[in-house]
């Protein structure tokens, strides 16, 4: 049971994220003051695709079960190169009173795969739509050129969706980008922008906003962009974001539209605090960092030493920022460096630093290696990695300096990335098995529970060895019949079975509860009762085994007793 | 009859469900040795991808990624009472990335385990070189009629297992029987254990803590930078140094050098050789 629901909650989640990554969005909308009471109702349906995922026009659905007829009015691409494009549909709905609406999901298949837009709210106002008067336009920026039109007026459109291009879960130090996209397809006067988006709290804003226009003949987009940089953990939304405009529908006539885009959600995550090295310096991502010696060894001491340290490999390079050399093991009193901070150069997928050092002593013999630790969000572990350590031959300062090599002569200068290694010096690795990862057996100070261990074994010992002596000097408890059995079985020697005979009976009694202990003599028993029958028995067989001639056989006595020990068992 | 049915069938359902977890462990446990090996496997194919590299960037990348693999498995495992190959191993890694100290104080460890220590004794003679940290043969400070001393910690502890179980055994078998001799057997193998026992007392409690500096750093005369300094010249880092006392919350370390200068040094700077001898 624990497995299928792992197995639904798995598949449930690969859903999610396989649906979270795509591009693809619908979008449905009712304009609240172009719908009237007992007037159809027209709509827009705005599918954002991939231009290679065509959409099935019969597949509209309302609330996933009535048949939507829709027309397609356009498609426009967002940008030159970008594969998505987004196609607008018009629907009607049938007439409806005076009053607030749900706009239910609109389903379609794209590419073969169903999706849905989200559910909206819509008002029919009553009475006849009256011309929507021309407000003068408010101060705010316009987002695009007019669009010279003659023809007959259009429905004009005017959308907001606010999303961020690139990771929308981050640690603190990387940086994503915010972006606000317009679409619209008239000339728009902005009355209202709450964008939230643009001074986000919590994130540190990177730069000026940017703002991206493109248009086709009939849809105009422009994208505000911001870059943030995650600063502290924590979850934060903004939105949602309105924007509202006057647009021009012809005839010298504006109406007023409002558009509002869901709240988006940023997520800074914080890397952990318990098994963070105390080297981290808040890179983020899996990088290497390769070091190249730009000057030509030998140098002089106080002689400037140029390298050039390239960081690459997975993760946000705007985090990558080099060790402080000044506190670094094999750096700290041999080299100097300058105090100005060595911001790194992005240069496509890897940054570059250049660092200058000044070596302070002839015995430096390399450019030693230096730990940099990274926090790898995909393993969630902090990985620790060393540079290749850089031979470097440093002579003490001449006191009339030779001429010096250009350090810039790249010609000249050694990269030791491409050079061949030294051979290795010392005695090679063992091969190592698991039980060289484990303490060993019996290697620990736990093999000092021996001692109690062993202790309680030998208590144990002496206990056993107690009770099995006792239980060797003690007499095995017979009963009465086993004594009667035995006395059977010994009647060819009248002796033995007399004595038994003897036990029997007595035991037989004790057995009752008649006598205390079975080591009593006969005459002392009772004379009354079965007490008395018994004693009187006793007696005679006394009596028959010291006399000279016996009066009764043994057959006689064994029947009489065996007859009396009936009688002692049924007279309780 | 039909009332002990029941009883039977939860006997039987305990029982399966027991042997299934015991089954579910045995598996878990099999796949970890398995992955574990794996990971060894990987971190040794990556040490000798760095060895055979012909070019430096591709022996940085062999060697890192060995010593990423390495250093998780130190987080899981610090087998301190182990054979020492780990440590080894580890030594060899920092040396080939140019890590002398780290090197040193992993050789170190290494030497205090290992059973035939000569070749992290070569290696990190070499590391020494290399780090400027002046050689020193390894001298010990107890007689040969001490010998065992000389043994590893874990050597100690097993054979004084040994010993305690054999005691037990005899005094088992007297209780039972008489055998002539066992008594002088006995008081033998008490006598053995007892030195050993004393043995490995002394190397975990009151032997010197040893310590390696990490990276250079001065000599002070008390616990702060605000003191004069011992000497004028840092402690190299991959100095072996003995460690007095923590002092300042234990951020500094009272410690004595190899050559018997006696100072205070950031505790940072260095790192224990927490692998008792």
């Amino acid at each position: 049971m624990v497995v299928l629901r792992f197995l639904l909650l798995l598949l449930i989640s690969s859903t999610a994220w396989a649906l979270l990554d795509d591009d693809t969005k619908v979008t449905a909308e009712i304009e609240s003051n172009q719908a009237f009471e007992n007037q159809p109702i027209q709509g827009t349906v705005m599918v954002t695709h991939d231009r290679q995922n065509e959409i099935d026009v019969n597949s509209f659905l309302l609330d996933g079960k009535t048949p939507l007829k829709v027309q397609h009015l356009k498609d426009i691409q967002i940008s030159q190169g970008n594969p998505l494009v987004i196609s607008v549909y018009s629907f009607q709905l049938p007439a409806q009173e005076k009053g607030l609406y749900v706009l239910p999901r609109i389903q379609v298949k794209i590419g073969g795969k169903p999706y849905e837009s989200i559910l909206s709210s819509y008002e029919v106002r009553g009475g006849a739509p009256a011309p929507t008067p021309a407000l003068p336009p408010p101060s705010a920026p316009q987002p695009s050129q007019p669009q010279q039109t003659s023809q007959p007026p259009v429905k004009p459109i005017l959308k907001l969706d606010a999303f961020v291009r690139g990771k929308s879960s981050l640690y603190p130090g990387e940086r994503t980008w915010v972006v606000y996209r317009y679409t619209f397809n008239t000339d728009v006067q902005m009355r209202k922008e709450d964008l939230p988006m643009l001074e986000p709290k919590g994130l540190r804003k990177i730069g000026s906003k940017q703002v991206k226009d493109q248009s086709t003949d009939e849809i105009n987009t422009r994208e505000i962009m911001q870059e943030v940089e995650a600063v502290n953990p924590g979850v934060f939304t903004y939105g949602p974001s309105v924007i509202e405009g006057y647009a021009s529908i012809g005839n010298g006539q504006k109406q007023l539209l409002t558009s509002q885009a869901p709240p988006v959600t940023i997520k800074v995550n914080a890397v952990p605090a318990g098994t963070k090295p105390k080297n981290f310096n808040g890179i983020i991502g899996d990088f290497i960092f390769a070091v190249s010696l730009d000057t030509p060894s030998p140098v002089e001491v106080g002689d400037k030493v140029k390298l050039t340290i390239q960081a690459t490999g997975k993760g946000d390079l705007s985090t990558v920022k080099l060790p402080d050399f000044c506190c670094l093991p094999g750096f700290e009193g041999l080299f100097s460096q300058s105090d100005l901070p060595q911001p790194g150069e992005v240069q496509g997928d890897k940054v570059v630093f250049h660092v200058e050092l000044r070596p302070l002593s002839p015995l430096i013999k390399e450019i030693p290696s230096f730990t940099y630790v990274s926090y790898n969000p995909d393993t969630k572990k902090y990985v620790e990695k060393h540079t290749q350590a850089i031979p470097l031959v440093v002579k003490e300062a001449q006191q009339l300096p030779e001429p010096i090599q250009k350090a810039s002569d790249n010609q000249a200068a050694w990269n030791p990335a491409g050079a061949k290694p030294v051979p290795i010096e010392i005695q090679g690795s063992e091969a190592l098995l698991k039980k060289d990862l484990e303490n060993r057996l019996f290697g620990t100070w736990w093999s000092l529970v021996l001692i109690p261990l062993g202790c309680l074994l030998l208590l144990f010992q002496v206990n056993l060895k107690k009770y099995l002596i006792l239980k060797e000097t003690e007499v095995p408890q017979k009963t009465s019949l086993s004594f009667l059995e035995e006395a059977k079985a010994k009647r060819g020697t009248p002796d033995e079975c007399y004595v038994l005979l003897t036990q029997a009976l007595l035991t037989k009694l004790k057995e009752q509860g008649k006598i205390d202990s079975i080591e009593i003599i006969p005459e002392s028993l009772p004379t009354q009762g079965i007490l008395g029958e018994v004693r009187d028995f006793l007696i005679l067989i006394e009596k028959n085994r010291f006399a000279e001639k016996q009066a009764k056989n043994v057959e006689e006595l064994l029947a009489k007793g065996s007859e009396l020990y009936e009688k002692i068992g049924a007279n309780q | 009859m039909k009332r002990s049915a029941p009883i039977n069938k939860n006997l039987l359902n305990g029982f399966l469900g027991l042997l299934l977890i015991l089954l579910g462990l045995l598996g878990m446990q099999f796949y970890r040795g398995y992955s574990i090996q794996e990971k060894l496997q990987q971190a040794e194919t990556a040490y000798q991808a760095g060895e055979k590299a012909d070019n430096l960037n591709n022996r940085q990348q062999g060697f890192n990624d060995a010593l990423q693999t390495y250093l998780e498995l130190e987080q899981d495992y610090a087998p301190t009472y182990g054979t020492g190959k780990f440590y080894y191993n580890l030594g060899n890694i920092y040396f080939q990335l140019g890590q002398y100290p780290l090197a040193i104080l992993n050789y170190e460890k290494a030497l205090n385990l290992l059973e035939d220590p000569s070749k992290a004794q070569a290696n990190l003679e070499v590391a020494r070189k290399k780090a400027n940290v002046e050689t020193k043969a390894p001298s010990s400070s107890f007689p040969y009629l001490l010998f065992f001393h000389n043994w590893t910690l874990a050597t100690r502890l097993q054979l004084l297992a040994f010993c305690i179980s054999c005691i037990f055994a005899i005094l088992s078998i007297s209780l039972w029987h008489y055998v002539p001799g066992l008594k002088t057997l006995l008081t033998l193998l008490g006598l053995v254990a007892a030195i050993l026992l004393g043995s490995a007392l002394y190397s975990r409690f009151f032997s010197p803590i040893d310590a390696i500096v990490i990276q250079p750093t001065y000599l002070y005369r008390d616990a702060g930078t605000q003191y004069a300094k011992v000497k004028d010249q840092p402690l190299i880092g991959g100095s072996k140094v003995e460690v007095l006392g923590f002092y300042g919350q234990g951020n500094w370390m009272k410690i004595s050098t190899e050559a018997n200068e006696v100072g205070y040094i950031n505790e940072k700077d260095s790192r224990l050789i927490d692998v008792y001898k």
